[in-house]
């Protein structure tokens, strides 16, 4: 009876097959949770890519509006012909963007940038103040769009700024 | 046995449900990490919209105030230019949104909360050189502060605010002084080294036309001139401070000018009514000037000059006085002179004056010369010579005296030859020997009407001379300033009296060096400075800058205050009637074209003459520009109409007669508004005028010495004291 007894309770352990369904369910439950967190890392990368997306459109316009009402406007009128341009590639906004204090690491930021600002691209758009104010005032438009998955064209998302530029001597 | 395989599911269940807990509260927390990385970047994002928005809108109320501190209907245009620096608050109503702003903020849906808080604040008047005196009046008047700008928008339910100040600057549209001289030359005394001779370049201007007569000296042969003519508006003729003064220095450096005559005094050119028979100390009575006989010629005949006759103690004894302009009718070549018929010769009349000499000893041709500035006009008393003309009111400051000669004769009951000269003696108490009567029958004493009186005060002179201002005759000394008649000192800074209540602190010739001294190693505008410097409202680094800014002339020429231009300035025409006034500094050399304000120049020259003072005495303050060479090159007249105009070129390292204001034009130069240079370098300005074959017009723009001076305000475009807030800034 003892015996019996005994061998019983070392039986008494977790089948297989109860392990096996445990793993199924815990892998069911793991599947979203993976998922999430996939997702969640994808939106934090995402997050990352708005917020440069927003600091270039915002670099952009300060350094459009510092400058003296006809050099700005015409930067902007040379951006704004050509439509879409990605963020690198365009000389004039590069040289819009480039600073001097940055030289010294230069090659440096440009291999950061490149692979940041892989994928984005920049807009400008000039829309002209009508009647006496046309030559005092132009509304200004920087849109920067980017991929949010770099694999995909359709995931694109933008953000756009806008400012009224000002004729300083009138 | 049931018991324990129920007790052994149970742990599989608690072990599940505790993993799906924490899965979910995991998935919670990264869910609400994720949700709130999302709204920071909304956050983040609507902040820059809004920040963007927002200096729009604050840019535009600066733009629009900008605009409105210059416009004379505007709400704020008094606002700017009230006296005194307390704060002020500027009407809502001042400003209403730009449409391009507008449409921006119904596509981004944001929403105005309240009209923008603008104010006039940290307001100082700015300080003046020692030597500018300013009333209590306009202290104020000129200032600098701040507009406070505070506008509040709400965009996605959250409140923004931005807070800026935006500096201003208010500044005289002219600069104090100079702009009550129709001319300023504070180193004129640089052309006349000595008053005689070749070092003498005021006095160079034939008064028969702009060639000289006949035989002239081979220097003078290809000599065509024209003086320097300074007429009068209507506004301006009887009011001192609206005809525009003339200043000739440097102060303490005395100036003769030759005045014009001719054998007929009634001559267009001729300048004798300037001298007041009231000056003439023995003109007891007061008789005044006229055409009258003086001597007589080899037949008997009477020559008649401009004179008076001043009875003497004894019956029938009388001085017959008469005065003589420089013109060629005095020289000894003048076959249709004065004194071509006459035994009599000017030599033996005016004797041994020092002066005289002097005048005949370089070039007995000078005698024919007069001064090239005719600083009252033609002859006013041509028309009207038997009634008393005193002549406009214009002041001439600085030691300034008119020259002329006088010439007595003594005429007594048969005297020979109609009379006895009286020439000049060193010794005032001189007694002239008897003179004899006709056929030497008895001879007569000249003895004066009066015991004081001495033969000095009689004797033929150049008065004015320049050679004896220790001699006996120094009462005679007179000096050009028709308004002061009974007055015989020269106007100083101390008689600077202008409408506007300036003063002047020091001497005349001071005043250029300590407004225009401009320190390189100051910024345009340094609060600090006292100068021309501080009151800078925009510097322009290139002409093309400048016109861009302000307007190539055509449509418009808006200056609005002290602007700096670097480099060279080279104007085309400036036709446009829409003209705001202001100064332009200019680094270097200037080139203007005409400035004619839509006025016809091609019309007829009379009917010219009629609308032209009319529309001077019209022209306001806030009209006028002023161009200044600060180094002093010359400014040089491509054109030669200049309406409303202001030329400054002056530098106190000038020592010598140089080309500070050059007119290339050929035609004949009408110029409007005031000159100021350290010379002008007549003997050059009189051929340019020659070149045209008639007489150059200059009028004061009456406007000029307006009692309360027009004011431009400049407000900065850069910003301080900027500050955003989520929420409403607290002042």
């Amino acid at each position: 009876m003892t015996g019996t007894m005994a061998r019983r309770r070392k039986r008494g352990g977790m089948s297989m097959i109860e392990i096996l369904v445990g793993l199924v369910i815990f892998s069911l439950a793991m599947i979203p949770l993976l998922s999430f967190g996939f997702t969640t890392t994808r939106g934090t990368h995402s997050v990352g890519k708005h917020m440069m997306a927003g600091q270039l459109a915002a670099s952009l316009m300060d350094r459009l509006l510092a400058k003296p009402y006809d050099e700005s406007l015409a930067n902007a009128k040379a951006l704004a012909s050509k439509g879409w341009s990605d963020a690198l590639s365009d000389s004039l906004l590069v040289s819009i963007l480039d600073h001097a204090s940055l030289a010294a690491k230069k090659s440096e930021i440009e291999r950061d940038l490149r692979k940041s600002f892989r994928f984005f691209q920049t807009r400008v758009i000039v829309k002209n103040a009508s009647g006496n104010d046309a030559d005092r005032m132009f509304l200004l438009t920087v849109e920067v769009s980017w991929r949010v998955d770099d694999g995909s064209e359709s995931s694109r998302q933008s953000i756009d700024l806008k400012a009224v530029k000002y004729r300083e001597d009138q | 046995m049931h018991r324990e395989f129920w007790r052994r599911r149970g742990t599989v269940t608690v072990i599940l449900l505790g993993l799906i807990s924490v899965i979910v509260v995991f998935v919670f927390s990264l869910s609400r990490r994720l949700s709130s990385h999302t709204q920071l970047l909304t956050i983040g994002d609507h902040t820059q919209i809004a920040r963007y928005y927002l200096e729009s809108y604050t840019g535009d109320v600066i733009s629009q105030l900008a605009r409105q501190a210059n416009d004379p209907g505007s709400d704020v245009y008094g606002l700017f230019r009230q006296a005194g620096t307390g704060d002020a608050t500027i009407p809502s109503g001042a400003y209403h949104p730009n449409p391009l702003l507008a449409d921006l903020k119904k596509e981004l849906g944001i929403e105005h909360v309240g009209a923008p808080k603008i104010e006039l604040r940290g307001q100082k008047a700015l300080p003046y050189p020692g030597i500018v005196q300013m009333p209590d009046s306009l202290k104020g008047l000129e200032k600098r502060g701040f507009l406070s700008i505070s506008c509040s928008i709400r965009f996605n339910k959250r409140p923004y605010t931005m807070a800026v100040r935006a500096p201003f600057l208010a500044v005289m549209r002219m600069t104090p002084v100079l702009r009550e001289f129709v001319l300023f030359c504070d180193r004129i005394h640089l052309e006349q080294q000595r008053p005689f001779g070749n070092q003498d370049r005021i006095n160079l201007t034939f008064t028969k036309g702009s060639e000289h007569p006949q035989e002239v000296p081979a220097n003078y042969s290809a000599y065509k001139g024209q003086p320097w003519v300074l007429w009068f508006t209507d506004k301006g003729f009887s009011n001192k401070d609206k005809c525009g003064r003339v200043f000739l220095g440097a102060d303490d450096k005395p100036i003769y000018l030759n005045l014009a005559g001719e054998k007929n005094f009634q001559g267009y050119m001729s300048d004798l009514w300037q001298v007041f028979p009231e000056w003439i100390k023995v003109n007891k009575t007061g008789d005044r000037f006229q055409l009258q006989p003086i001597f007589l010629d080899n037949a008997g005949k009477p020559i008649s000059l401009r004179g008076i006759d001043v009875p003497l103690k004894f019956r029938n004894h009388m001085a017959k006085i008469g005065i003589l302009g420089f013109c060629h009718e005095i020289t000894d070549d003048a076959e249709d002179g004065i004194f071509s018929n006459s035994f009599r010769n000017l030599r033996d009349i005016m004797g041994p004056d020092p002066a005289f000499q002097a005048l005949i000893n370089d070039n007995p041709q000078a005698l024919a010369l007069a001064s090239s500035l005719k600083l009252f006009g033609k002859n006013g008393e041509q028309n009207n010579p038997d009634n008393p003309y005193y002549g406009p009111a214009r002041e001439v400051f600085g030691s300034v005296f008119g020259r002329f000669l006088m010439i007595t004769f003594f005429e007594y009951p048969s005297a020979q030859g109609g009379g006895q000269p009286l020439p000049y003696n060193a010794n005032a108490n001189f007694q002239p020997p008897p003179f004899a009567t006709f056929n030497n029958v008895s001879e007569v004493l000249f003895t004066p009407a009066e015991p004081g009186q001495k033969y000095g005060d009689y004797m033929s002179r150049v008065v004015s001379g320049g050679l004896d201002t220790g001699g006996p005759a120094v009462d005679t000394y007179l000096c050009v300033n028709p308004a002061s008649k009974k007055s015989r000192h020269p106007f100083g800074f101390r008689d600077f009296a202008p409408a506007d209540g300036v003063r002047l602190n020091g001497r005349f010739d001071a005043f250029g060096p300590a407004w225009f001294a401009i320190d390189p190693k100051k910024r345009a505008g340094d609060p600090a400075l006292s100068t021309v410097q501080a009151r800078i409202l925009r510097t322009f680094p290139s002409q093309a800058a400048f016109t861009k800014a302000v307007g190539d002339g055509t449509t418009k020429f808006h200056v609005d205050g002290v602007v700096y231009v670097k480099g060279s300035l080279n104007l085309k025409d400036i036709t446009t009637t829409d003209i705001r006034g202001g100064v332009v500094l200019v680094e270097k050399d200037i080139t203007l074209g005409n400035i004619s304000r839509g006025i016809n120049f091609d019309q007829d020259p009379v009917a010219l003459m009629g609308e032209l003072p009319k529309k001077l005495d019209d022209m306001k303050q806030e009209e006028l520009l002023t161009f200044v060479s600060l180094s002093g090159s010359p400014i040089r007249l491509a054109g030669d109409k200049h309406v409303g105009v202001q030329l400054i070129s002056m530098n106190e390292k000038v020592g010598v007669p140089c080309d500070q204001v050059v007119w290339e034009a050929v035609k004949r130069p009408i110029f409007c508004g005031g000159i100021a240079v350290n010379t002008p370098n007549l003997s050059q300005r009189v051929r340019e005028f020659g070149r045209a074959g008639i007489e150059p017009i200059f009028f004061y723009v009456p406007s000029m010495a307006d009692p309360k001076p027009s004011v431009a305000v400049g407000v900065k475009s850069y910003l301080e004291g900027y500050r955003l807030a989520a929420d409403e800034v607290k002042e």
